[in-house]
């Protein structure tokens, strides 16, 4: 029972490592008038931790949009539940 | 009457001074407020700020349709902001408003202070008959000529001539009309001459 446990947790873990794919959601807003979004961002390995993203994404944000804060970092388990918060941002930039 | 031209130049001169001082502090504290009025309205860009303060540290309102009602909540406050723009133009006319009001309160109370110092010199026969007026007036009364000559010399009324006491009112309208008209009009400067007190702009030749 225990090595069954074991042995699906290190599955788990060998899936999430093989699809290394990181991700992350952001807020970020354009001034007069003020707008604001909500969006989910696709990062490179390089860029995978909040600290590290808020740089890229600040790069990537076009057309006036300006980076407020980055929430968090994940991985492909995290996107379906955001995706209906995201709306038109969903992996847009 | 060199003594009297003497006072009345200094008095004006010290008016002068107050009304001077007067304007530059009412000015200043004005200005003041001015300056005070549009450093602690809060600018147009507060309320934008604080909406995005509000989108920053709730994580719950990243839903589209928060999202929406934020940013209509930025706006109305950038609408109410301009309305506090143009309340605070109000506030700064209103102010221009005091000022003037103020500054031309100061002007006319230091001309009814200097009409109020006048000095007269009187001969005691026309100090005689302004007391007697005074103390009519006092009692809300009105003197004939006749009453009044009876009052300064002490004779009965009956035996005053009417002619006697207008000759008294003359004498003192004579030499309180010149004295005022030298002080105001036509002024005496000590040792050198005589000389028109108004603003020469206001000559006109027709």
């Amino acid at each position: 029972m225990m090595k069954q446990l074991l042995l699906t947790l290190a599955l788990i873990g060998f899936a999430s490592t093989a699809n290394a794919a990181c991700y992350a959601d952001y807020k970020a807003k354009m001034d007069n008038p003020l707008r604001l979004h909500y969006g989910v961002i696709e990062l490179p390995d390089s860029a995978c931790s909040v600290g590290a993203a808020a740089s890229n994404i600040a790069r990537r944000l076009t057309g006036g949009w300006e980076l407020l804060e980055v929430m968090s970092v994940f991985d492909e388990s995290g996107l379906e539940s955001r995706r209906s918060r995201a709306g038109q941002y969903y992996l847009r930039y | 009457m060199r003594d009297n031209t003497t006072s009345a130049t200094e008095s004006r001169i010290s008016g002068t001074r107050v009304v001077q001082f007067g304007i530059l502090a009412v000015v200043a504290i004005l200005a003041a407020a001015a300056i005070l009025l549009f450093s602690y309205l809060p600018d147009a860009n507060a309320f934008n700020e604080a909406v995005e303060e509000i989108f920053v540290v709730n994580d719950a309102l990243t839903t589209t349709e928060s999202i929406r009602i934020l940013e209509i909540l930025a706006q109305s406050g950038t609408t109410f902001s301009k309305v506090l723009a143009s309340y605070r133009a109000i506030i700064f006319v209103l102010i221009l408003f005091a000022t003037a009001l103020l500054v031309a309160c100061l002007v006319f109370l230091v001309t009814i202070v200097t009409l109020n110092n006048m000095d007269f010199k009187l001969t005691a026969a026309a100090m005689e008959t302004l007391s007697v007026l005074a103390e009519a007036r006092m009692d809300d009364d009105v003197l004939s000529g006749a009453e009044i000559e009876s009052m300064v010399s002490g004779r009965p009324a009956a035996d005053c001539e009417e002619a006697a006491g207008a000759t008294r009112i003359k004498r003192l309208r004579d030499t309180l009309g010149n004295q005022m008209v030298s002080e105001l009009l036509v002024k005496n400067i000590a040792r050198r001459g005589y000389m028109l007190a108004i603003d020469k702009n206001v000559i006109k030749m027709t």
